[in-house]
This record gives C-alpha cells, structure tokens and sequence, in this order.
C-alpha cells in the first residue's frame, strides 16, 4: 500500500525536493562568493556545475512515480488540450478518419459474418468439405461441384482418412396440414449426419444409425423457425405424424435455433437421406447433387484427405472408364469452403476499404506536417528545456493516437449506419436477409477497428513525430517561424504524401471502375425478354399424387386455361425454368448424323420444359420456323426449339430447322429424337452471366415437369393479379402450395441484388477515396500558397502577372499529381487481369478497360488540378504592399 | 543529455557511497557532495543530477529518512539519516562488492602473468 501513500503525500515530496536543491544552489553559491567570486558569476558558475535543474529535479521526482504509465497519462492530457487549442484541426483530421475507419469496419462486420464466424458444430477445424472437381472450369472455386451418390459410397468405404463421412442433399418439400399448404426446403442427410458434425437436438433425438433404412425412414427434425411458425413451439409435437408430399413422418426432434452450416438460411427440416437403387450404377457417376463432409480422423490433415480423395477419384475413373472423363475430387476445410462463397468479392471490397483508410492516413499526415510549424517551435523549446527525443515523438504519437480513437469510434457510430445500410440493400428475400443478418458489429468487429485505429495512429503519426522533433534546434529558434516552415525537408515530404495520396486514389479509381463497368456491362447486355406486365409464381407439384407426367401435365394445362380466363390477362405459360429466377439447368445433347460421343464429350445447352404461349407472354421472339403448338402432345413426334447462340455454335453454316437433337434429360439416353422446329431469341439466364449461352427448349406436354413457374402477362400493374393467380392454382388443386409469388422485374432486380450493394459499396468508397485525396492535395497547396504570400508579393512587385503566379502555382498542383499518376498506374497495372469473383464470365477484354484507366486518370488530374486552382486564384489575390509590409 | 563519463561506476556505486557516508554521520544533500568530494581526494565527482535521483530511491527504499533542520552554518537543510534497513542494506551490498571486487582484482592479476 506504500504506493497509495506516495500518490496522496506526493505534493509534499514534491515541494520538499524542490525547496532543497534551491537550498543546496543556495549554499553552492555562498560557498563560491566565500571564495572570493562576484554574486552574478558565482550564480552562473553554480547552475553550470549543477546542470539542468529541472531536470534534476524531473528525474528525481520520476522515482516516485509508476512512471511509464504517468507520462502516458501526461501525455494523453497534454495531447487532448492541444487538440481542444486546435478544434478545426481536431476536427478535420478525426472526420476524416472516423470516414477511413467506418469503411473498413463496415466491410470487416461482412468478412467476419460470413468468413471468420466458425460453423456451429463440433470441433469444425476437423471437418472437411468434399467435393467433385469439373475439369471444364478452373481456379476460384468455380470448378467445385457437388458429389454423386456413387462418388460419395464409394469414398466412405475406401478413404482411410475419416472418422465418418456424411452427405446432404436439399429437397422442396410440401408441408400439409392445418392452414395453407406450405413448401419448405429441406435436408435429406446421412443417418450419421446430426452424430459425425457432433450436434444435438434440442428437443427430442437426432437420427439413429438404422433410420436410413427403407422404411424406417419416415422421420422428421424439424428446424427451431418451423416449429415455432407452423406448430407454435408446442412440445407436444414430438412423436406426432406431418404430411410431406403427401407421406406421413413422425417428428422425433426440434434443432436449436442458433444451429446452423455456413451462412445461408438452412433447411427448415431434415429427413433420413436413402438412395435408390440405381444410383449406385456406375452411369449414375455423373448426377452430382450430394454435399458431402466429412471428419478428419485424429492424425489425418486436410492435405493428407485431398491428395487421398484426388488418388480415389482417379482409380474409380480407371475402374469405370468414360463415366466422368476428367473429374477429379478434393477435400477442404469446412471453415475455407464457407468463406470462399465470398472470396474474391470480400477480399476486393477490404482491399479498397483499406486503401480509403491509408487516403485518409496520408491526409492527415501531410496535415500535421502542414500544421508543424508551430509544433517544432513547440518541440524545440521543449528539447531545449531537457526533453529527450524519444519523449517527444512519444507525446507526438499519443496525439495521434488521441485522434485515431476519437476518429475509431466516430468511425464505429458511422460503421453501425452503414451496416444498416448495407443490410438493407440485402432484404429481397428471405434467404438473402438470413445472410444479412450475420453482418453485425460484435465483439471481434470492435477488436479490429480498435486495432486499425492504433495502426492508423502509428501510419500518419509516425512521420510527422520524426520530424517534428528533428534535432536542429538551434536552427530552428534562430531561424523564426516563417523561415522553418519552408524548410525544403519539409516540402519535399509534403509533395512525396501527396504523391502518394494521388496513387492511392488512382488505384481506388481503377479498381471501383473495373468493377462498376463489368456490373454496367450487364445491367445493358439486353436480357432477352420483356419484362414489364408479367407476374410470376413457382409452383412445385411433391404430394404423391403428381408421380406420372401425364398428371403434371394435366394439372398446368388445366391451371393455364384458368390463368388465361379472366378480363386483364394477356397470356399464361410455364416452364420449368424461369430465367434469372432459377439457376440454369444444363443438359448435354447430341445431333443427329454426327458422331456418337460419349457423355463428357457431348455439347452442352441450357435446358427449357415449356408451354405454347411462355415464349409469348416473356416477349421472347420466334426468329424462324414455328413455335410450339398445343398439338405437340405426348403422342405426336418430339419438336424442340433452339436460341440463336444455340444455331451460331452448333449450326454455324446450315440450317437448323428440321435437323434431329437428343437432349440428355435423364440418365439414360432416350430412344427418340426431336426435330428442331423452330428458332427463338436469346435469353441471360442470370445477372451475373453476359453472353448469351446455347439454350433448348422442349414442350412441357411431351417433357413434363413437377416444378414449373407460372407466368401471366398482364394488361395493367401485374402485381394486383396475385389473387387471382392464386384462386386460378388452388382451383385446381385446393392443397397445392404456391411459391413466391412476384412480378417478373422484382425477379430480375433480385438476381443482381447482391452485385448492386456490392458495386454501391465500391462505388462510395472510390468516390470517398477521390475526395479525400482532392482535399488533400488542396489543403497542402493552399499551405503551400499562404506560406509563399510573401515570395509572391515580391515576384508580383517586381512585374510578375496574375496569370504567371496562377501558373506557377498550378503547375506544382500539375506535377505532383503527374508523379502520382505514373506510380499509381504502376500499382494499377495488376487490376487489368484481374478477374471478379462474382462473375463466372468471360472478363472484358483489355481495349476495353482502357477507356476505364483513362477515365481514372482523368478524374485524378482534374481533382489535382482543382485542388491547384483554387489556392493559385487566391495567390493571385495578393496586394504586393500588403504582403511585404508584412515583413 | 549523459555523457559516458557521467555516468556511475557501475549501478548502485552511488547508492552504497551515500549510504556508507550517512552511516558515519547525518548530512544534508550539499554536504554529502562536499563530502564524498573530499574523501575520494577529489578523484570522485558527484553529479547532483544523480545524487538527487539517487536520494529519492533510497528514501522511496526506505533505507534512508530525511527531516529539515538548521545547518551548523545556520541554514535550512534537510539532513539524510540511515534506518536499521539501510545499515543492513549497505552491510549486504558492501560485501558483495567486495567479492565482485575481488573477483575481478583476482582475473587482472592473472591477466598480468
């Protein structure tokens, strides 16, 4: 407790020391005028021999202080009264970082909802993703494909790297009962699954070991949100039997709401996963539709189980020759395969984010060697006075450090706003909301924005401190204000952050205006259809009464002839696949007359199941022949239509019309062959993609499908139909559940929902970047102007005109930002070949980036030269008199 | 600024010369200079940069206790008296310089064979 005493008696000590080397100068100089000295010279004798009193007396007193810790806390209260002294300067300087750090934390509460934040499962560091390879596609995760039942039994029973090995496939359910009949989506896993990933149930039990068998299998989990929603959280659920498609299950269990793999929405229930029968046949190798993971037995790596997966996949290829020519397999950690969905997009968004930051840095920076001079008359008093170099670029630092936590957490309030924003942008549906919601700011995102306010501190602190308190300090007390502040170090260091700054905001630009310019690219690519005036609504025919085509078919033929009755409808159709809706479902082919081919082999198109009038009703134009007709019943010959991009690969110098394709839309290859009869426009089949890809088409009557999506072209607002449609689809079948239901532009802005935000955010940030680097090359010409008012005044005296002092003036503005150019060009080089995460495309081509480079450059030298301008005019202003009475 | 020259002997040379001087007698800051001065014949010069540093861990240490009073020349002077500690702490000290001093009196001596 001795400590507590020093810190209250401390005044005392304090007082004492000094009273008593005054006493011992005292006697000091008593014993020298003793001795025969003047009183004046003794004094002076007295104070050499004893050295700096003060600091004598400082050093004497640090012994009784925790002392680190309390020239800190000097430190900080000096720091903060110079930033109160200063309020323009404070303020500037923490806006501008609170606007660095706010875009960086912003973007971080994305990277770390959605890469850092660990499954919740057991032990994930041991549990791996597996996946097929597609030779076809290569690098970014493009190439990962699900697994195949017979890829994933075969590497259960031969791997050697496992403890267990689980699979997972998602199936559409239809939930009857009471209320409205619902479509859920659920997980049919592996009976081992709930068991291997080490979770438990809330409620009830997870799947037993026999419960994938035939039979045993009609048991349901139920996910916390569907308990909640359809059985009101009521445990007495438990053992009860619900309709699924039209099968009782018994429910044995209720999951906890928090569990949840990777960050989409989840299934709402889970059922025992079975396989039939054929799909353990080798053909089967090539209906990939399995997720699969696995545990790491104790030993085992994740390299150890890729190169073990890789060794597999290669002898069930040499065991089963032609059946998935070139696929490969491989095996990562769960942790990486969740945070790849958002790699390149992420790491893209925090590398701009970050570039903002090192902007506002550099600005600030530059701002506190613009504010030195003041500061280093400051420094060199207090050198003078005994302060040691380390002392003072330490309370050089604090001050920064005083600024970079003000401007963390005014740069945390606005990270919390734009996380709100962000979230927003991504509502549009439920799943995209649930992968919202993780983006928040928790413990880990205020852990990093405190670390990056420290580095901030230390980036733009750190070379102003040196300077500052450079030695020199005769110099500087001889030499006046004025005179220091031209130092030529001075300026030069200013002009290398201003080039710096130029660079940065060069790259920023480039890199947003790469991006932007893919994502304008396909918001003009035309999609192919007309979208206004049509309604859209998935329907998904599950119950058991659906299982023969002829059903299927009956029940749209019957639901479209009810779409197209009322007053206001212009058209119905179906199909199977709704453009930007849907993912795409490709099928191979073959042609008739052509050599046989192998699967693997075969060409690939797009595939469509559709009604006479979908092409109508969507606007897709018929180029030649004919389109379907109702007449192409089940009976008549198979007829198929093909797009335009479809004749241009495969048809390029004969006419496709009358010609013979085999679409490959089973497992097996089918008997007969369609005759092409007719030609249609192109359709995007997702935002993300900008050419134009091969598609086909067949009708559904001869091609049925349980899932279709219903598409009614109205003659005014088509939302106001949704009643109707729904009355029309429950006319038929009173328990069939209806998808979402939204008109036909809602499903095209969702599709490049997520490329929006992700270029809004991009965009504001280049945006934000170009600012700050305008401000700064601004804020160091006008210092530049106010400190040369009285060289100008003379050059003006002597004859000078306004337009050669403008000139000078710009000029310097010109040059920085030419040197800022080329090196930011040389750091932008990169970006050319950059490819996007997000875009599973082909890239622009160089010649046209260009124009994107050039835009940049442009809009930099305009900022530069702004930023000249504006303090030359005001050079201009100068009255030669005044600025020399100056003097 | 220190230069080399000022700096002490070796850490804590200080320390045990002030406490071996108060053991003899009470003294005041000036007079311990003066007297360490005179007793080294001059070849020990005291820095008071030091010797106030140095008189304030000792205090904080316990090992010494200060109290003002009037000098033998009629001044105010705060005189350093040693505590039962320090004459331990200096008994303890003393002797290990001794050996430290021996020790290196000891690989000299070699050094000149």
């Amino acid at each position: 407790m001795m400590w507590l005493k020093q810190l209250f008696s401390r005044r005392r000590l304090y007082n004492d020391l000094s009273e008593e080397i005054q006493e011992h100068l005292e006697e000091k100089i008593e014993e020298l005028v003793a001795s025969g000295i003047s009183r004046k010279e003794a004094a002076a004798t007295a104070r050499r021999e004893f050295g700096n009193v003060t600091l004598t007396e400082e050093n004497s007193r640090a012994v009784w202080r925790w002392a680190a810790m309390e020239d800190f806390f000097m430190d900080v209260r000096f720091g903060a009264r110079m930033l109160r002294k200063n309020p323009g300067f404070a303020a500037v300087t923490i806006v501008t970082l609170a606007i660095g750090i706010a875009v960086n934390t912003t973007i971080f509460s994305a990277v770390n909802g959605w890469m850092l934040r660990r499954p919740r499962i057991k032990d994930p560091a041991r549990v791996v993703v597996i996946v097929t390879t597609d030779p076809a596609k290569e690098g970014w995760g493009w190439d990962r494909q699900p697994v195949s039942a017979f890829d994933f039994v075969a590497g259960r029973e031969q791997s050697r790297s496992f403890e267990a090995m689980v699979a997972s496939e998602q199936q559409e359910f239809v939930l009857n009962g009471e209320g409205e009949p619902e479509r859920v989506l659920g997980l049919r896993v592996s009976a081992d699954y709930f068991n291997s990933l080490g979770v438990e149930a809330a409620l009830g039990r997870t799947f037993l070991s026999d419960e994938d068998q035939s039979g045993r299998n009609r048991v349901v989990i139920l996910s916390n949100r569907l308990w909640q929603r359809r059985f009101g959280s009521n445990s007495k659920v438990m053992g009860e039997v619900v309709h699924l498609n039209g099968e009782g299950y018994t429910v044995i269990g209720v999951m906890s709401s928090n569990y949840r793999i990777g960050v989409y929405g989840g299934p709402e229930l889970w059922v025992p996963l079975v396989f039939p029968p054929e799909s353990f046949l080798p053909t089967a190798r090539g209906n990939r539709s399995l997720e699969v993971m696995a545990r790491l037995k104790s030993g085992a790596s994740v390299e150890t189980a890729r190169a073990e997966m890789a060794a597999l996949s290669q002898r069930s290829e040499q065991a089963h020759p032609g059946t998935s020519k070139g696929w490969g397999a491989s095996a990562m950690s769960i942790q990486h395969y969740i945070a790849d969905e958002f790699g390149v997009g992420m790491r893209l968004q925090m590398g701009v984010a970050l570039f903002v930051l090192l902007i506002a840095c550099v600005n600030i920076a530059s701002l506190q060697l613009a504010r030195g001079a003041e500061r280093q008359t400051e420094f060199a008093v207090r050198t003078a006075l005994g302060a040691g170099r380390f002392r003072l670029v330490r309370q050089a630092l604090v001050e920064s450090l005083l600024i970079a936590l003000a401007g963390g957490g005014l740069g945390l309030l606005l990270a919390s706003w734009g996380v709100d924003l962000f979230r927003k942008g991504l509502s549009s549906t439920a799943d995209v909301s649930s992968i919202a919601r993780e983006v928040t700011i928790d413990h880990t995102v205020m852990i990093f924005t405190l670390g990056v306010s420290a580095l901030a501190a230390v980036l733009f602190g750190m070379v102003p401190a040196v300077y500052q308190t450079a030695p020199g300090l005769h110099s500087t007390l001889k030499e006046g204000s004025r005179a220091i502040s031209q130092s030529k170090a001075r300026h030069r260091t200013q002009g290398v952050l201003v080039t710096a700054e130029i660079a940065l905001a060069l790259v920023l630009l480039i890199a947003a205006g790469v991006f932007v310019q893919e994502f304008l690219e396909r918001v003009h690519t035309g999609f192919g259809i007309d979208s206004n005036q049509v309604l859209t609504a998935n329907i998904s025919l599950s119950n058991a009464g659906y299982k023969d085509p002829s059903k299927q078919v009956a029940f749209f033929q019957e639901a479209i002839q009810r779409l197209e009755a009322p007053p206001g409808v212009i058209s119905a159709g179906a199909t199977s696949t709704l453009p930007l809706g849907d993912d795409e479902r490709t099928v191979t082919f073959s042609i008739e007359g052509r050599p046989a081919l192998s699967r693997t082999e075969r060409g690939r198109t797009d595939y469509f199941a559709i009604s006479p009038d979908y092409l109508r009703t969507l606007g897709i134009p018929l180029i030649r022949g004919r389109n379907f007709l109702s007449s192409d019943s089940a009976q008549e010959p198979p007829a198929a239509l093909v797009n335009q991009a479809f004749v241009r690969r495969y048809f390029p110098n004969e006419d496709s019309i009358g010609k013979r394709i085999r679409l490959d839309t089973s497992g097996l290859d089918r008997p007969d062959w369609s005759e092409i009869v007719g030609v249609v426009g192109d359709v995007r089949d997702s935002f993300d993609q900008r050419k134009y890809v091969p598609q086909a088409y067949e009708p559904y009557t001869q091609k049925s499908s349980s899932v279709m999506t219903l598409v009614v072209r109205t003659g005014s607002d088509p939302a106001a139909f949704a009643p109707m449609l729904r009355r029309a689809v429950w006319g038929v079948d009173k328990d069939q559940p209806i998808g979402v239901v939204q008109t036909m532009n809602q499903v095209m802005a969702q599709s490049g929902a997520g490329m929006r935000v992700a270029n809004i955010l991009i965009g504001t940030f280049a945006g934000l970047g170009l600012a700050l680097a305008a401000v700064g090359v601004f804020a160091v010409m006008a210092y530049a102007v106010a400190q040369r008012t009285h060289e100008i005044g003379i050059r003006m005296a002597l004859g000078a005109r306004r337009s050669d002092v403008l000139r000078m003036v710009v000029k310097k503005g010109l040059v920085l930002g030419a040197v800022g150019i080329g090196s930011g060009l040389a750091l932008a080089a990169p970006l050319v070949w950059l490819k996007l995460g997000l875009v599973n495309d082909d890239l622009l081509p160089f010649d046209q980036r260009g124009p994107v480079f050039l835009a940049a450059i442009f809009l930099i030298w305009l900022a530069a030269l702004l930023a000249s301008y504006v303090p030359a005019r005001r050079a201009t202003k100068v009255d030669p008199i005044l600025a020399l009475r100056h003097e | 600024m220190k230069t080399p020259e000022q700096r002490d002997l070796f850490p804590g040379a200080l320390e045990m010369m002030i406490l071996r001087t108060l053991k003899r007698q009470p003294l005041h800051g000036y007079a311990l200079v003066q007297h360490i001065k005179r007793t080294s014949n001059d070849l020990l010069q005291i820095e008071e940069g030091s010797l106030y540093p140095a008189l304030q861990r000792l205090l904080r240490e316990e090992l010494v206790k200060a109290e003002w009073g009037i000098s033998s020349t009629n001044r105010r002077v705060r005189t350093y008296k040693l505590t039962a500690k320090g004459a331990k702490h200096l008994e303890h000290e003393v002797s290990r310089f001794e050996r430290m001093l021996e020790g290196i009196t000891r690989v000299l001596a070699r050094g000149e064979t």
